[in-house]
């Protein structure tokens, strides 16, 4: 283990334990009294129960989100006050409205609405990174209420599973290149931050202050081994969405950052040198002429200008983030590339996100339960044409992390052992996996899978393929064609077609055994998760 | 990087080119290197013979006779007059005249998981970005097209250290990765079989293996209609190719599996090569090589149990095992590919972590040393026959010729004729070079 992973852990055990619990006014000043609950007291979980998040234990957990069901849908949704949910819905009417004149300006015909078990699938991978469990389906299936989508997204956001995948994409944001436990640790930290319900100003308030404070600390040295220009170029990626850092050595080749704002930027996170004049830089705002004060601490005031009027990014990015987390790409693509050079696709729709997140007091669950409401969102992929401004939900290909956890749900595998499933000598572990994997930066709407991905999918022995038919979802059906569709739903989210359906019975009808016929079982399965659908969000 | 004085490094090539190497050398452009890395009928490959556990360089190719570190290992003389290896790698001193050695390798890490990184990407794994291995970065540069083989393979890797991670450049520059089966197969001097290697994950388990036909079928069913449903889509379409392309190299009715069938090569060829797990992944190397693959790494190890050249104890026994081995290996791999015309456009790299120590312990053990090591290049691109750098006589210290590990592989880089200085883009949208050294002139053909 090297020295990194356990200073990023005490850095961020620093900053949990340097800021109030969040049921302390001074965390959660967006909520307001009696507008709605914070999701712990929902939940029925305390902020510190260290199921919660696996916080504080580095190197218990793998970065991946747990296979627990999501908690069911709390009651206390029931007493939001009107007010607020009336303003989510106008708010979704409201980018609906935009967006429709906007294809009607451009001559874009909408694609068709997704099905339900689309949705529930959709839905599940963006908010807490898996596939739907076929019971879960099931409910969802066989629930008659008209809102049942807008409940299965309460059920979703209010789940643990939801801050574990918050928590394992942000530190794809803040720290992409911290792998394994060291990596679990920030993710884990994160997650605590969305699972407590901190409101996003004070989540990147934490992040700033926290390294901070551990800068001061003497004894315990940085608080992480990151220089000051590596923590600016991190902050102003994850929360600000913009590369300055390119403007580190020279000018921004097309935006406007200047190696002056790069450093000015830089110089709030440790004392650094003007390469070029050789001058100690003064801290200073981004796109600010002139210095901060000098009575109060510099990083204090870069908290407090994070989430100020004064800044125009820090919304605009956070907005344009959760955007790309539901419809696959943001209105402003790549989402951490914001500047005149990158324009956003619909620059109205980003204006007006930005100022619901900031006045509804900075609650990301908030912008995801709206953003779900719209019915762009609730649009299919139609022919699969892309870049069609939101005109049809994009095919996707799932992310390493919702590829590991969808796969332990198509497996029925209860909880994914860090170690993989023990199966085999070779059996991959989480991290092994995730590096195996991952996508490259920019690349993430891409299929870029090789021959080793594909081979260890269909070949790997990652899980017991046998589970499957021992599974209670297989056992519980009682003629062929429900088995079939149990597969379906354990892999593919949905009930087979008529077509799929025939030739599944023809195979399963060729067994003369029951061996045979377990195996068949398995053969089915086998071919709906190597299939494309299994490996894309739809 | 960590601080390099390039005046001294600057001052110790001029010396160099003046006196140590034993040929003529020509200065290198970087103009030439990419001439090569442009020219598309010159296919390069690279082969990286990796020392799990750290080899030690005053028993193999920077020997200390007389000294009291030296050892009991006696010299020998190799092709090239006045170079001299040890005693236990007479095959591999007959193609001396192919090999550059590298006696002024120093490093900063003595740890073997870190090292191992380190060796692998340029990077000590601290920094803000996750770098990918010369695998990567090197098979990236050098595939051309799509191709049923992938371009990295990674042989009996020890597989803890994610030593083929392909970093920031993500899933697509992947190893395929080849385990080896250990036992007593595994030993040079194994007279029961040869050690067996196979591709992680190549074909299904026995029992699922029969029912490939009804697997296909079943899947060609549901991706046809996925895809029919979605035509504008690329994306699921790359699916759909990638898997195919999985199935033909599973299949081998393209024969690309075939490539792993060692059993197709001459018996005598096979036991020239070693028995063992490393002669039979220098074979598999040439085999790879051969069909276009560009870039193998061949671990000498001990699958995922241990590191062999991690002689704490019991050093000279231990080495005179080892070097017999790699000797077999090595030399029969540069006959094999300099008879088949590969050698000029293969280029190799010998390394581990780090080197050993100079002093020996009571254990007559030699314990990790970074400080002053030797790696050896051979073949395409490499002015072989000499050396370059040189230790003090105790061996505990370079005194001339000092090179880092930036430097070893961007000389590799430049040799199979790709500029060290090529940019990738980090995570964190940065660019990052292949390799950050200056590549060594002076052994560079």
């Amino acid at each position: 283990m090297n020295r990194l992973p356990l200073r990023i852990a005490v850095f961020l055990l620093g900053v949990a334990a340097a800021f109030p619990a969040p049921g302390d006014d001074a965390a959660a000043p967006s909520m307001k009294p009696g507008e709605r609950k914070s999701p712990e007291a929902m939940t029925g979980m305390k902020p510190g129960d260290e199921a919660m998040t696996g916080r504080g234990k580095p190197g218990a957990e793998p970065k991946t989100t747990t296979q627990e069901p999501p908690t069911p849908a709390p009651a206390a949704e029931g007493g939001r006050r009107p007010a607020a949910e009336a303003r989510l819905d106008a708010m979704a009417r409201r980018i609906d409205a935009l967006l429709a004149t906007a294809w009607a300006d451009r001559g874009i015909v909408p694609a068709a609405p997704a099905t339900d078990e689309r949705f529930l699938r959709r839905v599940s991978l963006d908010l807490i990174g898996r596939i739907p469990r076929v019971s879960e389906i099931r409910e969802f299936l066989g629930d008659a209420a008209a809102d049942r989508r807008r409940q299965v997204v309460e059920r979703l956001l209010a789940s643990r599973e939801h801050a574990d995948y918050m928590g394992a994409l942000w530190q794809g944001a803040f720290a992409p290149d911290i792998d394994g436990n060291a990596g679990s640790v920030v993710a884990a930290w994160f997650a605590r931050q969305f699972g407590d319900g901190v409101a996003y100003d004070r989540i990147a308030r934490n992040v700033v202050l926290g390294s901070a404070k551990e800068g001061r600390d003497a004894n315990g040295g940085l608080a992480i081994d990151r220089t000051p220009t590596e923590l600016a170029a991190a902050v102003s990626r994850a929360f600000l969405g913009t590369q300055i850092h390119c403007a580190e050595c020279h000018k921004h080749p097309t935006d406007v950052w200047t190696q002056d704002d790069f450093w000015g930027f830089a110089a709030f996170f440790g004392p650094v040198t003007h390469p070029t004049t050789k001058a100690t830089v003064q801290p200073r705002f981004l796109g600010e002429a002139t210095a901060v004060d000098s009575v109060r601490p510099a990083r204090e005031q870069l908290a407090e200008w994070l989430a100020s009027p004064a800044n125009p990014w820090f919304a605009r990015a956070t907005v344009n983030r959760l955007w790309g987390l539901l419809f696959g790409a943001g209105i402003v693509n790549p989402v951490d590339d914001l500047g005149s050079h990158n324009p956003p696709a619909h620059a109205g729709l980003l204006d007006e996100l930005a100022g619901f997140f900031a006045a509804g007091g900075w609650n990301h669950r908030d912008v995801l339960r709206m953003l779900a409401r719209t019915r762009a969102y609730g649009l299919s992929s139609g022919d699969g044409q892309p870049d069609r401004l939101f005109a049809a939900m994009p095919l996707e290909p799932l992310n390493a992390v919702q590829l590991y956890n969808s796969l332990a749900v198509a497996y029925h595998a209860a909880k994914v052992s860090p170690n993989g499933m023990q199966a085999a000598g070779r059996a991959p572990t989480a991290e092994q996996f995730l590096a195996k994997f991952r996508t490259a930066p920019g690349q993430q709407r891409e299929y870029t899978a090789g021959i080793p991905q594909a081979i260890a999918l269909m070949n790997g022995q990652m899980f017991d393929p046998m589970r499957v038919v021992y599974h209670e979802a297989m056992i519980a059906s009682r003629t062929d064609p429900e088995r079939i569709e149990a597969l379906f739903l354990a892999t593919v989210s949905r009930p087979p077609v008529d077509a799929e359906l025939a030739t599944c019975l023809e195979v399963l009808g060729r067994e003369t055994t029951a061996a045979g016929r377990r195996l068949a079982l398995v053969d089915i399965h086998w071919a709906l998760v190597n299939s494309a659908e299994f490996a894309f969000s739809p | 990087m960590p601080s390099l004085s390039k005046p001294s490094r600057r001052d110790a090539l001029r010396t160099l080119a003046l006196s140590a190497l034993g040929c003529s050398t020509s200065p290198f452009l970087p103009a030439l290197a990419g001439t090569l890395a442009d020219d598309p009928a010159r296919r390069r490959h690279c082969i990286l013979l990796w020392m799990t556990g750290g080899p030690s360089q005053i028993d193999t190719f920077d020997m200390k006779p007389g000294h009291a570190n030296g050892g009991p290992f006696k010299e020998i003389a190799t092709a090239v007059p006045g170079l001299r290896f040890s005693e236990h790698l007479p095959r591999l001193a007959a193609h001396a005249g192919s090999l550059a050695i590298l006696r002024g390798l120093s490093t900063k890490e003595g740890d073997h998981a870190r090292a191992s990184d380190l060796m692998h990407t340029g990077h000590l794994p601290t920094g803000p970005i996750r770098y990918p291995t010369m695998g990567a970065s090197l098979s990236k540069a050098l595939a051309r097209g799509e191709r049923d083989l992938p371009s990295f393979v990674s042989v009996s890797p020890y597989l803890p250290y994610h030593a083929g991670s392909p970093g920031f450049l993500g899933a697509a520059h992947a190893p395929l990765t080849v385990a080896a089966q250990s036992g007593s197969g595994n030993r040079a001097d194994a007279t029961d079989g040869y050690a067996t290697l196979t591709v992680d994950d190549a074909e299904p388990r026995p029992t699922y293996l029969a029912r490939q036909a009804t697997r296909l079928e079943l899947w060609r069913t549901l991706e046809a209609g996925f895809l029919a449903e979605h035509p504008q889509a690329t994306a699921p379409a790359a699916h759909r190719t990638v898997y195919e392309r999985a199935i033909r190299f599973m299949t081998g009715s393209e024969r690309a599996l075939e490539a792993f069938d060692l059993a197709q090569e001459p018996d005598a060829l096979r036991q020239a090569y070693g028995r063992g797990s490393f002669g039979q992944g220098c074979l598999l190397a040439r085999r790879l090589v051969e069909r276009g693959v560009a870039f193998v790494e061949v671990a000498m190890s001990n699958g995922s149990r241990g590191f062999p050249w991690d002689t704490h104890n019991d050093n000279f026994t231990q080495v005179a095992r080892l070097s017999a081995e790699l000797d077999a290996g090595w030399a029969t791999l540069m006959t094999d590919l300099r008879q088949r015309g590969l050698l000029e456009s293969t280029t190799i790299l010998w390394m581990g972590e780090f080197g050993r120590t100079p002093v020996i312990t009571p254990g007559a053990g030699r314990d990790h040393y970074p400080d002053a090591w030797s790696a050896v290049l051979a073949g395409g691109g490499i002015q072989g026959g000499g050396v370059h750098g040189r230790t003090t006589d105790d061996g505990r210290a370079v005194a001339d010729g000092r090179i880092e590990v930036g430097d070893l592989l961007a000389t590799l880089a430049a040799a199979v004729g790709v500029r060290p200085t090529t940019e990738n883009l980090s995570e964190m949208g940065r660019p990052i070079k292949i390799a950050e050294g200056q590549p060594v002139a002076a052994v560079l053909a």
